[in-house]
């Protein structure tokens, strides 16, 4: 295939264009699906992608096929030569130059009985200890993907990457009722022989089976949350959006000037996590994944646009990739809990995306109330209103236990300063 | 397309071809940042055996019998875990359907277009800070064939625009607002001339100047009347997924509620399968993925819970009717239950008048996203909306979010407008994403606002 991409760059250089990537991937997948607390159905896909993108005379064009046959890729080089005309001229366009290298990573065969098994471990042990709790979707899979990326400007990459993962949704029933739905989920470079023991997924049964009977808070208050790692991502999501080619460009980002300036409480430090499971160390590109801390003591230390954002915003470049990890912090969760006078546990944030200030209502689900140091009830129907960046400086305390899924290892976080209604 | 000869491995089996194509051009600020085309052709097979589902596919024509037999085996695989069959529908549609499309758009057109909209938003409005245009389209052409005699064609296709405007505050925070423009077929089937992009424009832009100077609301239960176009997603979220089957055997409240009162008899909502009063939906569906004839399934009548959406496997389990609400989205995806056009149906009451009788509330005029839960607590986001004070419309309100029990909000529904309104912008998310439809009229009720 390596042979292949360089041959499909060789004939976007011969229609024309200055500059080409190609990337050619492949991906086998083995997935074992459940629902309803029964095993449901085996899938096994084989995929393949070609993407190229081109550039001539400063205007950019890309695509995406799903056949490498030759007459296929011949049709979808004239059609770019068709549409690189109308392209607005920029000069700001590039392809990955000097890259170079061979990766292999993760399990890069499917053990179908392993998967077989780690199903059948994870309904068991459901239905031993969590009987109430219904997986209503369940996927169990291994996935290969091989992908070659070469550019015009001497990058030539090969990248073998394989990994398991794991994703459960579902709710608690019982005789007084259902409880909100959950999920949980991740990669993992080997299937866990106790699956209750991994990526969260006791603890989320364990929290949701408390479910099934909620109650509304009284009235409204000002208090902290306790955020779980699972809604730590929502947070992570938020800044790196605003960080990212979006709002950068289009002067939107709360965080536009914002490097080098102390933008979260001094106890935050936030890392990419290219070594976690499932995580390509490549990215689509044409560039080496690098380490990159972009949040160290609370102070920003890089943005991350694109190569192209780079280019047109004059910044550094930093290819980080799209998984993260935050340093661990000094309290334990017990201790963290016991602080909170009035707040409440999040499990998760049902919400629209923030408005670009920052500023965001949401509802809190698979969420308990905190009172004097106790967590109480279930909760329902209550919202929590603030402001995300306002969070981030507001974090109070930052938990000792990390959770790990795959790419994202976060811990959870004490937040004060939220309005519940 | 056309169909094949295939092996019936299996107690039933389906194959499906399917091509997607699809369009996505994003211009910021008059730079094109994105000018993607995506092609993607697979083949894919799906065996039902002692209880068990297979399903195989590749991007290779790899054929219907390698597939079904390797769907077979997967199938096969899990007995492992001790069989119970169930017999599974036996009717199969026969036909052909393809969306009327006007000729489509070249790239070029559309990067004029997008280039047009910029120029004209940069020259018109003064305090504007930046200007996202996104242009996209996608095309599902499917051929289903199945081993109990369906033999299904079937086009969807649609085409929309985000016109995205961003100003900033008094404190130089950003603030925006964004107009969809979108429907069924190609950009060729839009009405995308100037005159009517600078009159939404010009009305998007009132908004966002009012924006910029909005105000808290006040959380907790409040009276809201939301505008037809935010019906539609009510309509989705609150009650559609938790009449979905697959969600009511994971657990659903809905599932204990079937024939009762759950909303005020102001309330009737359907599921239509492609059409309504005599017209083709934006997303019409005659058959679905597993070759099922499409039927209406009317999820809420004069307030009482009534049906629930199904697929072969759930319309046996519940012993109701299949109702073909089985839909995959890519090549490689296997059929789930998904909403096609899903409508609360318009009532005898006006607008304005549903307004001039709230003292103290809420208009609520545009929304982001949605997500639902088996509680039918549901929620959506809200980017535009105006105070009531005494039956007009006040100040502006910052984003904010809408929530509560969907039961309680339609139950306290006192009014619904004559109005209707459909759109199918965005995806619904479940494993796969989903091309859906949604619509409804404006309604009155009360229900959770997020706010100080």
């Amino acid at each position: 295939m390596q042979t292949q991409a360089k041959n499909i760059l060789q004939a976007l250089l011969d229609a024309g264009f200055e500059d080409g990537r190609v990337s050619i991937s492949v991906t086998d997948v083995n997935e074992l699906n459940i629902a309803h607390n029964h095993v449901s159905l085996m899938r096994t896909t084989q995929s393949q992608a070609l993407s190229l993108m081109a550039i001539k005379d400063q205007r950019r064009v890309t695509a995406s096929v799903s056949s490498l046959d030759d007459a296929a890729v011949q049709r979808t080089i004239a059609d770019m030569q068709r549409d690189v005309k109308a392209s607005p001229q920029d000069a700001a366009y590039a392809v990955a130059p000097d890259q170079q290298g061979e990766f292999t990573k993760g399990p890069q065969a499917a053990d179908r009985e392993a998967i077989a098994a780690c199903a059948k471990s994870l309904l068991d042990a459901r239905g031993k200890q969590y009987p109430n709790f219904v997986i209503e979707e369940c996927t169990v899979k291994h996935a290969l993907q091989k992908t070659f990326i070469v550019t015009s400007r001497n990058t030539a990459l090969m990248s073998s990457l394989g990994s398991y993962s794991m994703m459960i949704m579902g709710s608690s029933k019982d005789e007084h009722g259902s409880s909100s739905f959950t999920y949980t989920g991740g990669d993992l470079d080997a299937l866990p022989e106790q699956p209750l023991d991994v990526l969260d997924i006791g603890a989320m049964m364990a929290n949701s089976v408390q479910e099934t009977r909620t109650e509304m808070i009284p009235a409204k208050f000002i208090g902290d949350v306790i955020l779980t790692p699972m809604a730590v991502m929502d947070l992570i999501g938020w800044l790196t959006d605003q960080l990212g080619d979006v709002a950068l460009l289009s002067q939107a980002s709360v965080y536009q000037k914002s490097v080098g300036e102390m933008i979260a409480a001094p106890t935050l430090t936030l890392r990419n996590n290219p070594q976690g499971a499932g995580q390509s160390p490549i990215n689509g590109e044409g560039f080496i994944v690098q380490p990159v801390t972009v949040i160290d003591a609370g102070r920003l230390q890089c943005q991350l646009p694109s190569y192209y954002g780079s280019r047109k915003l004059k910044l550094p470049h930093t290819p980080a990739g799209g998984a993260w990890r935050m340093d661990a912090g000094d309290v334990s969760r017990a201790d963290m809990q016991a602080s909170v006078e009035r707040g409440a546990l999040v499990g998760r944030l049902s919400m629209g995306s923030p408005a670009p200030n920052g500023d965001f209502s949401g509802v809190i689900k698979n969420s308990f109330l905190l009172e004097n140091g106790q967590r109480t009830k279930a909760l329902s129907e209550t919202m929590i209103t603030g402001n995300v960046a306002q969070m981030l400086l507001d974090i109070a305390a930052i938990s000792q236990e990390v959770s790990d899924f795959g790419g994202y290892q976060l811990p959870w976080l004490k937040i004060s300063g939220l309005r519940f209604s | 397309m056309s169909f094949v000869n295939f092996t019936n491995a299996g107690e039933y089996n389906e194959f499906r071809q399917h091509e997607l194509r699809k369009r996505r051009l994003v211009m910021i600020d008059g730079s094109l940042m994105a000018n993607d085309s995506t092609h993607m052709v697979g083949q894919s097979a799906r065996v039902y055996q002692n209880g068990y589902w297979g399903f195989a596919s590749s991007s290779e024509p790899a054929g219907a019998d390698k597939l079904g037999n390797l769907a077979l085996s997967n199938a096969r695989a899990m007995q492992v875990f001790g069989g119970n069959s169930r017999a599974l529908p036996t009717e199969g549609y026969q036909g052909e359907h393809r969306i009327a499309c006007r000729p489509n758009w070249s790239s070029e057109q559309i990067i004029d277009w997008l280039k047009a909209v910029n120029d004209l938003a940069l020259s018109r409005y003064d305090n504007l800070a930046s200007v996202k245009l996104v242009a996209m389209d996608e095309f599902h052409d499917k051929s289903v064939q199945n081993s109990v005699g369906a033999r299904v064609f079937n086009n969807i296709s649609r085409a929309l625009t985000y016109m995205m405007l961003t100003v900033k505050d008094k404190d130089d925070k950003p603030v925006e607002l964004m107009q969809i423009i979108s429907g069924k077929g190609s950009f060729g089937d839009l009405d995308l001339s100037m005159t009517s992009v600078e009159q939404q424009l010009d009305e998007l832009y009132q908004h966002l100047m009012a924006k910029r100077e909005a105000v808290h609301a006040k959380g907790g239960l409040q009276t809201v009347v939301l505008a037809p176009d935010l019906a539609g997603i009510l309509a989705h979220e609150a009650m559609g997924h938790p009449c979905e089957a697959d969600i009511v055997l994971g657990g659903a409240v809905t599932g204990d509620l079937r024939g009762q009162r759950i909303a005020s008899e102001l309330v009737t909502m359907v599921d239509f399968a492609n059409s309504y009063n005599g017209e083709e939906l934006l997303m019409p569906v005659y058959a679905d993925d597993e070759g099922t004839p499409s039927r209406d399934v009317t999820l809420i009548k004069n307030g009482m819970l009534t049906d629930f959406m199904h697929s072969r496997e759930t319309s046996t389990r519940f012993d109701d009717q299949p109702t073909g609400n089985a839909r995959a989205y890519a090549p490689d995806d296997e059929p789930l239950i998904r909403m096609r056009n899903t409508a609360i149906l318009p009532g005898t009451s006006q607008l304005d008048d549903m307004i001039a009788d709230v003292e103290d509330g809420y208009y609520l005029m545009k929304t982001g996203n949605g997500q639902a839960d088996t509680t039918t607590e549901f929620m959506f986001g809200v980017n535009l909306g105006y105070e009531i004070k005494n039956g007009k419309l006040g100040r502006a309100i910052k984003d904010t979010t809408l929530s509560g029990s969907a039961i309680k909000m339609l139950q306290s529904v006192d009014a619904v407008s004559s109005d209707m309104s459909w759109e199918n912008s965005g995806y619904c998310g479940k494993k796969q994403p989903m091309v859906v439809s949604m619509g409804g009229p404006a309604l009155r009720a009360k229900a959770q606002l997020g706010g100080e």
